[in-house]
């Protein structure tokens, strides 16, 4: 039943993609660097996060505001409604967030649906859920660092959901305000989560890619172009407004919420703090086993067939997984080389059979057994 | 890319070019915050003002609504940096096409495939 669904799915996908293809021609169709997206709005959040950094006062002290004191609200004001091009870059900054979690979420069900997920795989798709935790993790930082009346009731709903937690929920809480109470350390301890955390991003995504032989990290201009055009577009149709200061001595009650990256404490407010947890961490837990127990059909490796194999170690180099290993031939082969497939590695995805001059190589299980044939042909074609 | 998709590609990034050149036109207005009074110009400007009041006179009521819809979502101050954006959201969709239709020529993959041994 399952493998019926994934395969109308996978179907559905590839026809979506053709359709795209004919508009854009192969080389400038989004599905085809749909994890490279996510990673090009990083740089774009990066950039523009550098420019807020320099305007933004981590402190929550207000005690003072008639002398003209800052702080986090009054610096993020500043930047809005003073500094040239501020409130854009801060539309940006918090648009390209947005758009990075929806590429994300597109990146993760195109894998599910193209069965991309399994076996070798399965770094990939776990360093990934990893990742996407991260990033709404420091999607809500950055709501808290603007320090309006949605950030003090969303910084005292956290609080309050650590210290239900038993044992650890303390020390979380402690770590999580830089002391007991809400306080300036608490701000710059929010700022150095927000940007500390952003960076390491950068070693999930090297485990990310690491099984990769050749990663897409970077969509082509053409693409890269709209990018930003969209997350422009936005900025100008839904600007950005800064709320209330927040004031220690007074509780919000009710609060805007972006679905992208506040849907816990839209959960958090609805339901007891017992259950909020139970469905956060079985969510977690069950998007990261999803590889072992989503039963599918096993993939196939790809088999050298040996005495036809010259060794000339092209498969070797077009095999997107580092399947495949160049061993020294047996003393009877004319040939130096010969490629063997590492079976734990093989994804069963074929490039190895295209690659190969010498119709030395077959995946048994290819999907579709017409691609097969397909590749068989051109090669014979020629 | 056969004759007519290269028309009508054609067609496309001249009428978007066209819009990005109108649009342009509103950087003085940007500048002021999208507002037609001539006072509002800094004083070197306004020594020129008849003149660039005639010239920009038909694109005036584009930066009115501009600015309209902008103010209308509670933005008070910079409002001419949201022409900005809308200028450069338009250069880089046209700027995107343009690479597009350069580019699609060499997006068939040119596969070579070795001789059987
Ligand atoms: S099918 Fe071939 S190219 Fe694909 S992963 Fe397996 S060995 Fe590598
Ligand atoms: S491409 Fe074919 S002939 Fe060359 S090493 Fe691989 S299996 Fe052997």
């Amino acid at each position: 039943m399952y493998q019926e669904v994934l395969k109308q799915l996978n179907f559905i996908t590839l026809e979506i993609e053709k359709l795209v293809n004919k508009i854009t021609t192969n080389k400038y169709n989004p599905f085809y660097y749909h994890g490279a997206l996510p990673q090009f709005y990083l740089w774009v959040l990066y950039l523009t996060g550098l420019l807020l950094f320099a305007y933004y006062i981590p402190t929550v002290d207000n005690a003072y505001l008639s002398k003209k004191m800052v702080n986090a609200w009054t610096s993020v004001d500043y930047i809005t409604k003073t500094l040239p091009f501020g409130a854009i870059f801060r539309g940006m900054h918090r648009y390209a967030g947005d758009a990075m979690v929806i590429t994300i979420i597109l990146h993760m069900i195109r894998v599910w649906f193209t069965d991309r997920y399994r076996q070798y795989r399965w770094v990939q798709w776990t360093s990934g859920v990893l990742l996407l935790v991260l990033v709404l993790f420091i999607g809500q930082t950055g709501y808290y660092l603007v320090w309006d009346d949605r950030s003090l009731i969303l910084t005292r709903m956290t609080v309050s959901s650590l210290t239900y937690l038993p044992v650890i929920g303390e020390p979380i809480k402690h770590w999580f305000l830089n002391g007991d109470l809400i306080s300036n350390l608490t701000m710059s301890n929010f700022l150095f989560i927000h940007i500390g955390l952003s960076f390491s991003l950068l070693s999930f995504l090297w485990i990310h890619y690491v099984r990769m032989t050749r990663p897409v990290l970077t969509p082509p201009p053409a693409i890269n172009y709209i990018l930003v055009a969209l997350v422009l577009l936005v900025v100008f149709i839904y600007p950005i407004n800064s709320g209330q200061m927040a004031d220690l001595n007074h509780q919000p009650t009710s609060f805007d919420i972006d679905w992208f990256f506040l849907f816990p404490y839209w959960l958090m407010a609805k339901v007891n703090m017992g259950v909020y947890w139970l469905f956060m961490l079985a969510g977690v837990v069950a998007l990261t086993v999803v590889p072992w127990f989503v039963r599918s059909k096993p993939v196939e490796a790809a088999e050298v067939v040996t005495n036809k194999c010259t060794g000339c170690s092209l498969c070797y180099r077009d095999c997107p997984w580092q399947a495949i290993e160049m061993v020294p031939a047996p003393p009877t082969s004319r040939f130096k080389l010969l490629a063997t497939v590492k079976p734990y590695r093989c994804t069963g995805c074929g490039v190895c059979v295209g690659a190969c001059a010498f119709d030395a190589i077959d995946v048994p299980d290819l999907p579709d057994a017409k691609v097969l044939d397909q590749i068989k042909g051109l090669v014979g074609a020629t | 890319m056969n004759r007519s998709h290269f028309f009508i590609l054609l067609v496309i990034v001249g009428v978007l070019a066209l819009g990005t050149l109108l649009i342009s036109s509103l950087m003085p207005f940007a500048e002021i915050g999208l507002n037609d009074s001539v006072s509002s110009y800094p004083g070197w400007l306004q020594s020129v003002a008849g003149f660039l009041v005639a010239f920009y006179k038909p694109f005036m009521p584009i930066g009115n609504d501009l600015a309209k819809i902008v103010t209308a979502k509670g933005v008070t101050t910079n409002i001419g940096d949201y022409a900005y954006v809308v200028f450069l959201s338009l250069a880089l969709v046209i700027a995107s096409l343009a690479i597009g239709i350069v580019g699609r020529e060499d997006a068939t993959e040119k596969t070579v495939i070795g001789d059987k041994k």
